[in-house]
């Protein structure tokens, strides 16, 4: 039942709904002939919550296709962001070439059978390229590496 | 004449150094990253928008235009040479394309696209020129509540022609203008649905959301789908279409222009279903149907054609009237918006050389596109042989510095790979993302639209039917809801769609 993509597209689109009813209460909705800021997401989050209901609605015809999740999808899907969060943790306080080496050696678990060697090399050369492009060109302040945490 | 004069200005504008650089520069970085294979046309302008934010708003917008086509141009030649379309408009391009390249034709077959391309683009080009000053002419005369309901009209337009379910779709245009609140409202100065965090205020940063649930999210699919092995070198071959070639191409070329620039303006038809189209026209209408299928340079030519003339002149709403057809257009409209240039009618008249500069320089790209593509073909084919373990981290190392690059706020990457986690999801349940980009980008001139209205009305609801412009539009949206929900246009409608994919 929990399998099928529209029932489970239906029941996102009412708790976002239901989400944006409910953080959005003590916005202020109409006075006086005009919207307030509260008027527009009232309507908003009311239409989701009713496409969402029709959504489910037209799941129970049966017709829905049932979600299937590849092998190794969740791996990939953890180990990708895992990553790009490494790097959104690590790049202010310790620099660029720790941040890059660390989203390029999370990622590669993503991948089926990493080779240490060649992930060791892809993320030498992405650290140099990315340093070249956005310190050097686009001149985003950032250091290379920060040592300053170790007292360095 | 006035065509002339502002062409003149445009001229003036794109022929200047600078520009001409940037236009140079957009068309090979996007053609670069276009060609290789996995990456499509949104991941490609998502990941290279952040190489625009420092110019001025005109040098932007042709750098943006020359990386859009750009990339456009190597997804035609990763669908030739790889049997791998980048994108669904050069899913057409494939059959033929690719069947030439194993005859040993690839050279003859790209440069037919190449041409193609270039055709279509200037008849595109010049169609966009000479509808443009009528077009925001009829615009500027709209109130609000027209506006309101043209936006509405293109966003049920745009899922009219949508593979996917249309509650669905419905539902993801609702999301995207929901994440679209979340900032401070401009009218009123109060905070909505930043939870007190600084980095919200000013909403979700474009970028932000279009690497999400682009680029991060075509990696996690295909990091686990692809293989790390090269693909196979296909020979290039001769070049140079002969006499035969060009005699059988040049009606397949006009053709498909013709189909490509009626269907390019549509909002929501897009290029992907001019392809489609050309495609099957050609095979009903070629002296050579037989071969089609099998390797017919008809059946690179004109969906080639086809696609590129959309291309062109899917620019027309955009750029006129504020109203982007496809999400690609919409993310050029959002990088419009951070460049603090409000789209709609009032671009032409207010910044003429911005408006008329970009068009010239879309033709001046297209020329660009094929001095630089003919000889490079042999570069862009080592680059299709890059294999995915190189390409996947490279693409997330880009984009990660891509996001950082508008605020230098690491809170924007958590906030995308929150995103990345929604847009993966809304994937696994087959809703469609362009809708949700469409509703993102439009959700905030709805709102304002919509509150404006209200204000002229004093509270009356009923303005949007009183209003004649106003009530054709929600007829028409209406319309096309109702026609999308009958059962017998839905199967011919997934049909088509399914078909092409």
């Amino acid at each position: 039942m929990l399998k099928n993509k529209d029932l489970c597209a239906g029941t996102l689109f009412i708790a976002f709904g239901g989400a944006l009813l409910a953080f959005g209460q003590r916005l202020p909705k109409f006075a006086d002939g005009e919207i307030g800021p509260g008027g527009f997401p009232l309507i908003v989050s009311m239409l989701l919550v009713l496409v969402g209901g029709l959504t489910i609605l037209s799941s129970l015809s049966g017709e829905g296709e049932t979600l299937s999740i590849a092998r190794g999808e969740v791996r990939a899907l953890g180990f990708v962001l895992a990553g790009v969060a490494a790097f959104a943790l690590l790049i202010s306080p310790l620099g660029l070439i720790p941040a890059v080496l660390a989203v390029v050696g999370l990622s590669s678990f993503a991948n089926r059978g990493p080779n240490p060697l060649r992930i060791a090399l892809i993320g030498c050369g992405l650290t140099a390229m990315t340093w070249v492009i956005f310190v050097l060109f686009l001149r985003m302040p950032l250091s290379p590496i920060n040592l300053s945490l170790f007292g360095g | 004449m006035e065509l002339i004069a502002n062409l003149g200005l445009g001229f003036a504008t794109a022929v200047s150094l600078q520009n001409l650089f940037y236009a140079f520069t957009g068309c090979v970085l996007g053609t670069l990253v276009g060609v290789l294979p996995g990456i499509g046309p949104l991941a490609t302008i998502s990941m290279l928008l952040p190489f625009t934010f420092g110019l001025d708003p005109t040098a932007a917008l042709i750098m943006l235009a020359g990386i859009y086509y750009g990339a456009a141009y190597g997804g035609s030649t990763t669908a030739i040479l790889v049997n791998l379309p980048g994108e669904t408009s050069s899913a057409v391009t494939v059959i033929d394309g690719y069947k030439m390249a194993t005859k040993g034709r690839a050279g003859q077959a790209l440069a037919t696209a190449a041409i193609a391309s270039f055709v279509a683009g200037c008849v595109g080009t010049l169609v966009l020129a000479a509808t443009a000053v009528p077009l925001s002419t009829i615009a500027l005369r709209f109130g609000a509540p027209d506006y309101f309901s043209l936006m509405v009209l293109g966003l049920i337009a745009s899922i009219g022609l949508s593979a996917g379910s249309v509650p669905k779709s419905v539902g993801m245009i609702l999301t995207g203008i929901a994440l679209g609140l979340v900032g401070i409202d401009i009218t009123s100065g109060v905070q909505r649905y930043t939870f007190g965090l600084s980095g919200l205020f000013e909403g979700i940063p474009f970028i932000v959301l279009a690497v999400g649930l682009f680029a991060f999210g075509e990696v996690i699919l295909s990091v686990c789908t692809k293989e790390n092995t090269t693909e196979e070198a296909k020979v290039v071959g001769k070049l140079m279409p002969d006499r035969e070639d060009v005699r059988r191409m040049t009606p397949s070329i006009v053709r498909g222009t013709l189909v490509g620039t009626l269907l390019g303006i549509l909002p929501g038809a897009g290029q992907s279903l001019a392809s489609f189209i050309s495609y099957a026209v050609e095979k009903r209408v070629s002296k050579h149907s037989s071969e089609m299928g099998q390797g017919a340079i008809e059946g690179v030519a004109a969906p080639e054609a086809a696609n590129n003339a959309a291309a062109q002149t899917a620019f027309i709403p955009t750029l006129t009237l504020g109203v982007p057809g496809s999400a690609t257009m919409a993310l050029i409209l959002g990088a419009m918006v951070m460049h603090n240039i409000q789209p709609g009618p009032q671009v032409m008249t207010s910044n003429p050389s911005l408006f008329w500069g970009l068009i010239v320089s879309m033709w001046i790209g297209n020329v660009m596109l094929v001095i630089l593509n003919l000889p490079m073909v042999r570069l862009w084919v080592k680059l299709t042989r890059i294999p995915y373990d190189i390409l996947f981290p490279a693409i997330l190392v880009f984009s990660c510095f891509g996001v950082l690059s508008a605020r230098v706020m690491p809170f924007d990457l958590h906030l995308a790979v929150l995103i990345g986690f929604l847009g993966y999801v809304f994937r696994k349940l087959a809703c469609e993302l362009a809708p949700l980009l469409l509703g993102f980008v439009l959700g905030p001139m709805l709102e304002e639209n919509f509150r404006r209205a209200m204000v002229l009305a004093e509270g009356d609801a009923t303005i949007f039917l009183r209003e004649p412009v106003s009530a054709v539009f929600l007829f028409l949206a209406a319309a096309i809801l109702i026609a999308a929900c009958l059962p017998f246009l839905r199967r011919k409608r997934e049909a088509v769609l399914v078909e092409q994919d």
